[in-house]
């Protein structure tokens, strides 16, 4: 993505996140459910959440240079930020995420 | 050139650690397992490649999963199979893989295959064929899919249908019987002129059958079955009894082309989980109702009419009686009157006239006993023989005494009879012996009884084989007669004498025959010209189960 | 001596006749040939009362067995002794109307003769009629 001033400021409310997983797996199917319960209870509808399957999708590769599955990539607000993993971390996934905690 | 700042270094320092240190987060992931895969671009073109664990899954799922999984390459070599694939072919899995798939169909669906396989090349196909392996005849059906541009194989995906196959089989099988079973249903309603129906009570549905539609006039199937349409069939009268439920009822109906008919209905509840239904049968029972209604139309018409003959009998008999009685009066006052008179064959003449209305009387006593013995309240019961022949006795203790007779009594046993008819019986056979005794010798008369052996009751063709017979035997010492005529003595009005020589109206026998076989028994006689007489009477122990007993 | 007789045979009325005026040539005799006849002049009280009744059973309109019953309701005639004079000889007959209050039962003889001692006896005798 462009690093626009006006696009970023746009969209400066919500995280714009991508979950890339293969469908299958253990490791997958955690990530899944880490992230959604994360999102739910620490942004609320703050968040756009995209899960992608690279086996579906190889052409994410394109973009980056290489794409793990499970990983997380914040892509706004820039920086971009990319968690490998399950992410069953929470802390180290909102901390790096620069999430503020809601009561 | 461009000099570098310090500023420029730090920064290009920070980047540096950043990538390090997401480079180094890549490989922990990768070592501490929490990666399945990755997507990399090769040569500009992006690639997955799969880390062990995920393989895994996939494998484990294709091999336990309930379908056949096969791979094969675009010449159809099987390159691999799961093991749901080589056990439906009951084959080793090491001979199925890198065979060909085309050795595995039948003939008769190669072709078809070969169709579907072409297609699939390009993208995917269905379709239905038939596996062959050990003799073994599989039904199948199967998914092609080309795997490119991953692989350059097809991949299948295999489903049995035996079992449904097989099932449907059986539905084919149980539909045959079905309709077989319903036919011999049909058939079996018409000859029995029942008709049967269905009422499911949650839906509100009733079927009937066929023979139900025929009974009532109908063609079958003619109209929509309703409990509203039956009841038009009902006839008014009979309409207030079918209120209840289950029905079991006699009444009539009305048919399409107006017949009345008689229905018996029974039904009954079927009361299973999940259905409430009432099942019926309605029995058309006309003939039946209508026979037991002649039957006791004519039994009544019987009874009036006997009684009438009854009546008419008696004041016959005593009508014809009356005449005779005069003749005998007025030839006596004759004789007392004119005694002085008289010649002697004046007086002759005159006994001659009085003889022949005595024996008219006697006739017409005769008669008039025979006719009473074809009918009615004859009524069987228990009957001791001994006192029966002693009674008769009695009545002739004067006779006896005047010729001088002898009696011996054998035991005679106690019988199912009407007793007032054995009298009848023993009283002319006991007549009969002591009126035909010889001229100068006393009459001797013996009577005995023994049980008929069975050989004898089946050999005589007017004895009932179902029981047990007395034979009695009244035996003289009188004139007897020729054995040739041993039957015709029992002709009504038969007579082997003159009437000068015995009295008698000829009857006798007729009336003991008569008697004997409303008992269900015989009799016949031996004898030999001047040589004394035996009568044998055989009568039943007991009646038969169909006559009243007392 | 009053003697009534009803029967609709005139041969047998004349033999009874002859017969009781051969046992007493006074006596006095009154016939009737049917039932409905009988019980007219048996009930008429200007007509003397008999000292006995004689009733054969089958007669025209109404038959013995109804005078029987009549006369025993009725309380004149009711004492009088009631003789059955019939041809019937059926000993059910002869039970019956003992019962329905008949003295005795007469069956009528073939030999006329007989009449005449069948009367002696019967009017000699004592008829209790408790």
């Amino acid at each position: 993505m462009e690093n626009k001033p006006e696009l970023e400021r746009a969209l400066a409310e919500k995280i714009i996140l991508q979950l890339y997983i293969t469908g299958m797996s253990e490791n997958s199917i955690r990530a899944i459910q880490n992230i959604t319960q994360l999102c739910e209870k620490y942004l609320a509808d703050r968040f756009d959440l995209e899960i992608i399957d690279i086996y579906k999708n190889p052409s994410v590769a394109e973009e980056q240079e290489i794409v793990f599955s499970p990983s997380l990539v914040r892509q706004l607000p820039l920086p971009k930020k990319r968690f490998i993993g399950d992410l069953s971390d929470t802390k180290k996934v909102i901390l790096g995420l620069g999430i503020s905690f809601k009561e | 050139m461009e000099t570098t700042t310090s500023e420029d270094l730090l920064s290009e320092i920070e980047g540096l650690k950043l990538r390090l240190s997401e480079a180094q987060e890549a490989i922990d992931a990768i070592k501490t397992g929490s990666v399945d895969a990755f997507a990399i671009r090769n040569d500009g073109k992006p690639e997955v490649f799969t880390l062990q664990s995920l393989d895994y899954a996939y494998r484990v799922l294709i091999e336990k999963f309930g379908e056949g999984a096969l791979n094969l390459t675009r010449d159809g070599l099987i390159i691999y199979c799961n093991s749901y694939f080589s056990t439906l072919l009951g084959m080793p899995n090491e001979k199925v893989t890198g065979s060909y798939i085309f050795d595995l169909i039948t003939d008769e669906t190669r072709e078809r295959f070969q169709e579907h396989f072409v297609l699939a090349l390009q993208g995917s196909s269905k379709t239905e064929i038939t596996l062959s392996a050990n003799n073994k005849k599989i039904p199948v059906y199967i998914s092609l899919t080309s795997l490119q541009p991953q692989l350059a194989t097809v991949g299948m995906i295999v489903t049995d249908l035996s079992e449904k196959k097989h099932n449907e089989q059986r539905i084919i099988d149980y539909q045959h019987r079905l309709q077989i079973q319903n036919k011999i249903f049909n058939l079996a309603e018409e000859i029995a002129s029942t008709g049967s129906y269905e009422w499911n009570l949650q839906t509100g549905e009733l079927a009937y059958s066929d023979n139900l539609f025929r009974m009532l006039g109908c063609l079958p199937q003619e109209f929509v079955p309703s409990t509203e349409k039956y009841l038009t069939f009902i006839h008014p009268d009979d309409k207030e009894q079918l209120n209840k439920t289950p029905l079991q009822l006699t009444y009539r109906i009305i048919s399409k082309n107006g017949e009345v008919k008689y229905f018996r209905t029974t039904e009954k509840e079927i009361d299973d989980p999940g259905r409430r239904m009432i099942i019926g049968t309605n029995q058309d029972v006309t003939p039946d109702i209508i026979n037991t209604e002649t039957l006791r139309k004519k039994n009544i018409e019987l009874e009036h009419v006997n009684k009438s003959l009854d009546q008419f009998a008696s004041i016959a008999s005593h009508d014809l009686q009356e005449p005779l009685r005069k003749i005998r009066v007025f030839t006596s006052l004759l004789k007392h009157r004119f005694d002085a008179d008289l010649s002697v064959d004046t007086r002759g003449l005159i006994d001659k006239i009085n003889a022949s209305s005595e024996r008219m009387s006697l006739l017409i006593n005769d008669v008039l006993n025979f006719s009473r013995i074809c009918h009615a309240e004859n009524m069987f019961m228990r009957t001791d023989l001994n006192q029966i022949l002693d009674n008769t006795l009695t009545d002739f203790d004067l006779l006896i005494l005047e010729k001088g007779a002898s009696v011996r009594k054998g035991n005679l046993p106690v019988i199912e009879a009407i007793p007032l008819q054995i009298n009848q019986l023993f009283y002319n056979l006991v007549g009969n012996a002591l009126k035909f005794s010889k001229a100068g010798t006393a009459p001797v008369l013996t009577i005995s009884s023994r049980m008929l052996p069975s050989e004898e009751i089946e050999n005589a063709s007017n004895l009932n084989g179902q029981l047990s017979y007395s034979e009695i035997s009244f035996e003289d010492n009188g004139i007897g007669f020729e054995q040739q005529f041993s039957e015709q003595i029992f002709s009504i009005f038969e007579r082997l004498n003159s009437q000068q020589q015995y009295s008698g109206t000829g009857i006798g026998l007729a009336l003991c025959q008569k008697i004997a076989g409303q008992h269900q028994g015989g009799i016949r006689a031996e004898a030999q010209e001047n040589n004394g007489s035996t009568f044998y009477v055989r009568l039943p122990l007991t009646q038969s189960a169909d006559r009243v007993v007392n | 001596m009053t003697i009534f007789i009803a029967d609709d045979d005139e041969d047998d009325r004349n033999l009874f006749v002859e017969s009781a005026k051969e046992l007493n040539k006074d006596i006095n005799i009154i016939t009737a040939s049917d039932g409905q006849e009988a019980m007219r002049i048996l009930k008429d009280e200007h007509s003397p009362l008999p000292d006995y009744i004689f009733l054969d059973l089958r007669m025209p309109r109404i038959n013995g067995r109804q005078c029987l019953a009549e006369i025993k309701k009725e309380e004149r005639l009711s004492h009088i002794p009631v003789f059955i004079y019939t041809t019937s000889r059926d000993v059910n007959d002869s039970i019956d109307l003992g019962k329905r209050g008949a003295v005795h039962f007469i069956s009528k003889p073939d030999n006329p003769t007989e009449i005449y001692y069948i009367l002696s006896t019967v009017l000699d005798a004592k008829w209790d009629q408790s």
